[in-house]
């Protein structure tokens, strides 16, 4: 497995590497009334046990807008290619993949130009139509 | 009708682009028919009994004459020859290939339409009332915010994966042409005593297995804060929305195991968490975005006409009936309503071919500024024809075998394609509807028995609407015989009602008659004429019904 | 409309039914049916693990053996999708039997609407 990770604006590719720092969500686990402890974190790990189970979608927004948490959030288990772009616009910067696949996954996370609706990241289309002011 | 600038049409090409790009890594083996499935159902393409099936949307019932003739030219090249107008006013086409799918979606996608969300675990298109802009008495035209909606919801990154299916409908007046009781999410636009416009907004609606009619959950939502309110609800859902059971996934199992206070209390809450993020993080469009979706749906240049006596004493008996039942009211003096009819005796109820699809598109060019659109009760409709030109219109529309006089009478059965085509379903459904038709088949019979909606599901997925046919009927599987069961009185207009279950299953050679037997209690019961089947139902309720359905059999 | 997800049993891993059939059971002779990849024709597995139209050429087992079968075909996703156990008798040909009669010769024939469309119309011009 390798990390494609979202550095300076560019993914990258690097090692997996589960060091000190790192909290694991489960997928079940309700963030909208608060917070995990964010404590001396600086990664976070949002699960898909399966692809299909997209809470971990709002979690990730969640962690973003409402806790204002500004470190790595890493997408792993089932999730695959071809949602990447969905984690990336709520907030995810970093995906585990398999080893080689990094090519497909690269082309998936650039397959849309433009997004209509605001979310974490991406501009929304109603703001580029408008001066890109809301 | 809303037209694509430059990002609308980069979008859509992107999609047809990534689809092509997945169709080819799944045949390579690259994709798993697992992973491949909700891929394929986001844009439209389930796999059917015979074959693949493409739900191209048709965003609120709208379409141009040239993109009829569009659908048109995909019926001929890539199917048998037709198409099939759905209960959300989507367009499905019975047997495309896989590998044509991508250049299908091209030829949509170049003629700004698409398959995008009409089948997945995610926001479906947005239905809405097909006498839109055209109907007396709307506070503004519904859909803008249909378009409002569509843009908000294509490819939303948060609500791709839910846990079930979610449709929202809108509607902008009293009379409830778009069901909107029975969605996820119904939105009827209204104006406040103040008279600001806004909405009110019902969640938990729905059909299928365990049929809801939606709670109120907000009676006024100031119109320029529809999507930050939409969105949370979504949130809500995704957070709360069972996983654990396909069966128990809608929102409306939410809404009920919450309590309707409770899960009021959590959207409300949600809503004013998301209004913090102020206006630099705020969801809503702003309000130039607003005026330019609602720009594309200014009037057509209507004639300054007056009102003519279109329906005295027209010589053909046809052409009367015609004008009492397809013909509706128009907001503009000198226009009318026409309700093209898909329920010819003998036809699939919803299903159009391609020659009478390039026929209606003709007419649609001649007499109705080029709009067409669909309904959820499988009709189409041209919504602004010359009173004047109503006779020609008839005739031209008789001559493509479309002329059916029929609308909201006994032979305009909705009814899902059931075990003719569905994968999912346990009974065939249009053949059904083709006997109840051919035993109902005189029309003065038909008149004199009057507005009757009858709706026909092949399994408990209810997609014939079953639940709100005044008459419904559900297809069951009994040891691998064809079984059905009647409800009575549901109805889905401004006064919904989920029907009620009146006995035990019907074979299949005793659904007619038993249909026939409730048309005559009903006639030899109602205090006149103008008191509809539905109307003497909610008089009398279902006891005398009952009793003449079973008491002999 | 037509279709929804399919209930969980379409993802348990040995299906030995689809649709609206219930509770099929593994007793009596099995043919193992699934739609065509590229374009959703209804296929048979034959002997030897090829795919035919032709349910007259289907290979016909039972018991332990059509578990096994299954479990091939399920395990090569090139061709055959959702591949599962269809019930048939034998008197006279291979002909749809049981629970899943009606779907199954409805999937063999075509719909009973449209007679021009599917098998039946190819053996009706015949």
């Amino acid at each position: 497995m390798k990390l494609l990770e979202l550095k300076d604006r560019e993914w990258t590719l690097s090692d997996l590497d589960d060091g000190p720092g790192l909290l694991r969500v489960d997928n079940g686990q309700d963030l909208l009334e608060s917070p995990p402890d964010l404590t001396g974190i600086s990664v976070v790990r949002l699960d898909w046990p399966q692809f299909k189970l997209g809470q971990a979608f709002t979690q990730a927004r969640l962690l973003r807008q409402r806790y204002g948490f500004e470190g790595q959030i890493r997408a792993g288990g089932a999730i695959f290619r071809d949602q990447a772009w969905h984690a990336a616009r709520c907030g995810v910067t970093a995906f585990e993949i398999e080893d080689g696949a990094e090519d497909g996954w690269l082309e998936s996370l650039h397959a849309y130009p433009y997004h209509y609706q605001r979310a974490v990241t991406g501009e929304a289309a109603w703001a580029l139509r408008h001066g890109g002011s809301a | 009708m809303y037209q694509y600038d430059d990002i609308d049409k980069a979008i859509v090409q992107a999609r047809v682009d990534e689809f092509r790009g997945q169709v080819a890594r799944r045949l390579t083996g690259e994709l798993t028919e697992d992973q491949f499935k909700p891929l394929r159902l986001q844009n439209g393409l389930y796999l059917q009994l015979h074959a693949y099936m493409l739900r191209v949307a048709i965003p609120y019932g709208t379409l141009s004459a040239d993109q009829l003739r569009v659908l048109a030219s995909i019926a001929r090249d890539y199917d048998k020859g037709y198409g099939h107008v759905s209960t959300r006013q989507n367009m499905q086409f019975n047997w495309p290939a896989l590998v044509n799918v991508p250049d299908i979606l091209q030829r949509l996608c170049d003629a700004e339409m698409h398959a995008i969300q009409t089948s997945g675990n995610c926001i479906r298109n947005v239905t809405s009332d097909p006498f839109a802009g055209a109907a007396a008495g709307e506070v503004e035209d519904p859909r803008i915010w249909c378009e409002v909606i569509r843009q908000w919801s294509t490819f939303h990154p948060e609500f791709a994966f839910l846990p079930r299916k979610f449709k929202i409908a809108v509607t902008a007046s009293d009379e409830d042409r778009a069901a909107i009781q029975v969605h996820d999410i119904g939105i009827q636009l209204r104006t406040n005593d103040a008279g600001e416009p806004g909405f009110r907004i019902l969640v938990g609606g729905g059909l299928g297995r365990t049929p809801y009619i939606g709670h109120v959950v907000r009676d006024f939502l100031p119109r320029d804060q529809l999507l930050s309110y939409l969105e949370a609800i979504l949130r809500v859902y995704n957070v709360h929305g069972r996983r654990d059971n396909l069966f128990k996934a809608r929102i409306k199992i939410l809404v009920n195991e919450m309590g309707e206070e409770a899960f009021t209390h959590a959207v409300e809450q949600e809503w004013e968490e998301i209004r913090k993020l102020g206006p630099s993080g705020s969801v809503d469009l702003p309000e130039a975005e607003r005026a330019r979706i609602a720009g594309f749906f200014r009037e057509p240049d209507f004639a300054a006409l007056d009102d003519t006596d279109f329906r005295a004493d027209p010589d053909d008996a046809g052409y009367a009936r015609w004008l009492s039942r397809n013909v509706s009211a128009h907001k503009r003096p000198g226009y009318a309503i026409v309700t093209v009819s898909l329920k010819p005796e003998g036809e699939a109820p919803g299903d159009i071919t391609a020659d009478q699809m390039d026929a209606l598109a003709d007419l649609a060019d001649r007499y109705s500024f080029s709009d067409v659109r669909t309904t959820h009760e499988q009709n189409m409709v041209l919504p602004h024809v010359r009173q004047a030109d109503l006779p020609a219109l008839y005739a031209a529309l008789s001559e493509t075998g479309l002329g059916s006089a029929n609308a909201g009478l006994v032979s305009d059965i909705i009814a899902c394609p059931g075990l003719d085509y569905c994968n999912l379903a346990n009974t065939r459904s249009i053949p059904v509807a083709n006997r109840i038709q051919k035993r109902f088949s005189d029309p003065v019979r038909q008149a004199e028995v009057g507005e009757l909606k009858i709706k026909i599901s092949g399994c408990i997925n209810a997609c014939g609407h079953h639940h709100v046919g005044h008459i419904g009927i559900l297809g069951v599987d009994k040891k691998g015989e064809e079984f059905y069961q009647v409800t009575l009185g549901g109805r889905a207009d401004a006064e919904a009602a989920i029907g009620e279950i009146v006995g035990r299953g019907l074979a299949t050679d005793q659904v007619v008659d038993a249909v026939e037997k409730l048309v005559d209690t009903y006639l030899s019961l109602r205090t006149g004429p103008e008191e509809r089947f539905i109307d003497a139902y909610k008089r009398l309720g279902a006891e005398p019904f009952k009793e003449a359905l079973y008491e002999t059999a | 409309m037509s279709a929804e997800n399919p209930g969980p049993r379409a993802q348990s891993p040995a299906k030995i039914a689809a649709g609206g059939v219930k509770k099929a059971r593994l007793d009596g002779e099995k043919v193992i049916t699934a739609n065509r990849l590229t374009d959703g024709v209804v296929i048979y597995r034959a002997e030897g693990g090829a795919w035919t139209e032709d349910l007259s050429a289907a290979q016909v087992l039972e018991g332990e053996e059509a578990i096994g079968a299954l479990a091939a075909a399920q395990a090569d996703e090139s061709t055959g999708v959702g591949p599962y156990l269809m019930d048939v008798e034998t008197e006279e040909g291979i002909h749809p039997s049981g629970r899943g009669r009606i779907r199954e010769e409805i999937r063999e024939a075509g719909p009973t609407i449209h007679p021009q469309f599917g098998r039946q119309a190819e053996r009706g011009a015949a």
